[in-house]
């Protein structure tokens, strides 16, 4: 079907009011607004039209009743229409559909609609076979039970008597599905969609694609068997970053590291490079997987309009592990295991300041501490260095187990632990002024801690105090 | 956009004189039963088919139900000239009551058949005992008969 938006020269048809899912009607309506169409035509095609309806009640009724409740007629009457509709909608343009209906020619259109009718139905068939025999095999209970329903409704649809309505339950949402469509018509182009939609996820290895499945349920809470998910949109936004992290291959499992390069890659960007990046991740991502169908890139490219708002909101809120699915174990950061003993040497110590001052984003350089430091003394060391800035602080002490932290709190509070070390506890008001800056900030990573934890990291406080 | 059906007015059938005529025309079968309507009576009786397939929200193609019930019940000893016309009138909302109750399963001859075999026998002509009780509990039999036939089938398809 030709779909229109554009003002015709030549006509004072306006294409923007012909409705697309009402075709036949709204063209007598414009054509009757803008002169096109005589009154006595369109009595004419009513007089046709009402011919036309009395000869299919008749064939419903099988020629033994000339009467029926006005909801079947109506229905009747909105199945000529649409039969009629797909027809119009097949030639060259409003023009050629006005010049038909002058001619007064409802019956032609109306068997022309219902061969076309009858040739969906059958492309339809023939889609839903292809489906079935490459259908994926994820546990979400929507996907398959509406491919279930779709394979009954090709033998209970009823396109003479009613064409517009189709007996199926679709429960699996597609990522773009037209719901204005209606009747066989809509049913292809869910076919279709859902036919990309597969043949995309399929260039996946499935138990990765199950495994993305599994870890979007942890990450929203939800039950992903049941709900109604689109598999393809979950696929499609970790690939998409899969490529942005400039993985050579497109992938839907991200790494830690992966995941890391794509945060570093878009922090700081405006909402036009966000943009312009997703974009161009999208094309990249086609090209490696030798995506060249105009439909599917038209399909996948739209795509960016619904990823950008939900990537900026995320970045906002610094939770993009919302957005990436990352798996569980990737996403745990190791805790740092620092020692009483083992120091490091100075150059080596010297080289690490060094590193650290050249990096300038803040994980990464939280990761270069985790990773080279290994004694309580060493890490203090490093914190007295100057080598980190305000938030920069934070980033290391929340990879910090509470034994760490317990470390570090004994050091702090010396005098008050000192004085009085039985009654010392975190949950009292910790602000306190401190000469250095890494103790002023600790004390500020500590007054954002929850009850529960200052109370676990007393008690490492407490049972070192016993030991000593 | 809405109510597209607008476009395309549904009628009843408007009482045209050719119309009239029709109904008229049968006056030369029932007359050999001193049965005879008169223009006003013709007149009346397309008033009911009106409105009884106005409130029994039908779409109804033509007369010929109309016409079949007078040939039919013009034949039956129960109907006298005095209230031929008001006979027929309520025979016509009888005829589309039960289309809508035996949910269009059962054709127009069919129907008026069954009508006529009850109003001749079991309601001795009481349009009464016809609409009320005989009709009445057809429907619900043929009703209950059709659900029974629907879920064998639906056992018989598992």
């Amino acid at each position: 079907m030709n779909s229109y938006s554009s003002l015709d020269p030549l006509t004072h048809i306006r294409k923007q009011r012909l409705d697309p899912y009402h075709y036949t009607i709204s063209l007598i309506q414009e054509g009757t607004r803008a002169g096109q169409l005589e009154q006595e035509t369109v009595e004419e095609i009513q007089v046709q039209l009402m011919s036309l309806l009395a000869e299919l009640i008749l064939r419903y009724n099988a020629g033994e009743s000339t009467s029926l409740k006005t909801e079947t007629a109506q229905r009747i009457l909105l199945s000529i229409l649409y039969s009629m509709d797909a027809c119009m909608l097949s030639l060259n343009g409003p023009e050629e559909a006005l010049t038909l209906l002058k001619k007064g020619r409802v019956r032609e259109i109306y068997d022309r609609g219902v061969a076309l009718v009858a040739s969906c139905r059958e492309e339809s068939e023939r889609l839903y076979e292809e489906i079935m025999d490459t259908m994926l095999d994820v546990p979400i209970v929507a996907y398959h039970s509406t491919l279930n329903s779709l394979g009954g409704c090709f033998r209970s649809y009823d396109l003479i008597f009613d064409a517009r309505d189709i007996r199926v339950d679709i429960d699996y949402p597609l990522l773009f599905d037209d719901m204005q469509m209606e009747g066989i018509f809509y049913i292809r182009q869910y076919l279709q969609k859902l036919q990309m939609e597969t043949e995309f996820c399929r260039h996946f290895n499935i138990a990765d694609v199950k495994k993305l499945l599994h870890n979007y349920g942890r990450v929203y809470r939800i039950n992903y068997r049941e709900s109604l998910i689109n598999v393809f949109e979950i696929v499609l936004t970790n690939a998409i970053f899969s490529v942005i992290s400039g993985s050579k291959a497109v992938a839907v499992r991200l790494s830690w590291d992966q995941y890391k390069l794509v945060k570093g890659k878009l922090s700081g960007l405006d909402p036009i490079q966000c943009r312009r990046m997703i974009n161009q991740a999208i094309q990249d991502m086609m090209a490696m997987m030798g995506i060249d169908q105009p439909g599917w890139k038209e399909y996948i490219s739209r795509f960016t309009p619904l990823l950008l708002p939900r990537l900026l909101s995320a970045l906002e809120s610094n939770c993009l592990d919302n957005v990436i699915i990352l798996d569980q174990e990737q996403k745990q950061l190791p805790h740092m295991l620092l020692d009483e003993g083992r120091r490091m040497d100075d150059d080596s110590f010297r080289s690490l300041i060094n590193k650290i001052l050249s990096c300038s984003d803040r994980e990464e350089k939280a990761a270069i501490i985790t990773a080279s430091t290994h004694s309580i003394g060493d890490f203090v060391d490093v914190l007295e260095a100057d080598c980190m800035f305000g938030e920069e602080y934070r980033a290391v002490f929340s990879i910090l187990g509470d034994m760490e932290l317990s470390l570090l709190a004994r050091i702090v509070f010396v005098d008050e632990i000192r004085a009085d070390p039985a009654g010392f506890t975190l949950e009292k008001d910790v602000m306190r002024y401190c000469q250095e800056q890494w103790q002023t900030e600790y004390v500020g990573f500590l007054s954002g801690l929850s009850k529960k934890r200052l109370r676990s990291v007393d008690q490492y406080i407490h049972a070192s105090i016993q030991l000593s | 956009m809405k109510n597209m059906l607008d476009i395309f007015r549904f009628h009843t059938g408007g009482i045209s004189e050719l119309t009239l005529n029709e109904l008229l025309k049968t006056n030369e079968e029932s007359k050999k039963y001193r049965l005879m309507l008169t223009a006003a009576d013709a007149r009346g009786l397309m008033e009911t088919r009106n409105q009884a397939i106005s409130s029994h929200g039908r779409v109804e193609l033509g007369i010929e139900p109309v016409k079949k019930i007078i040939a039919a019940f013009c034949t039956s000893p129960y109907i006298h000239q005095t209230e031929y016309a008001r006979t027929m009138s309520q025979l016509i909302e009888v005829f589309y009551y039960m289309k809508n109750e035996t949910e269009d399963r059962i054709g127009d001859d069919e129907l008026i058949g069954i009508m006529v075999e009850f109003f001749n026998n079991s309601c001795q002509g009481s349009l009464e005992l016809l609409r009320d009780r005989e009709m009445d509990r057809y429907a619900r039999q043929f009703r209950s008969d059709i659900q029974a036939r629907i879920k064998t089938l639906e056992g018989d398809e598992r």
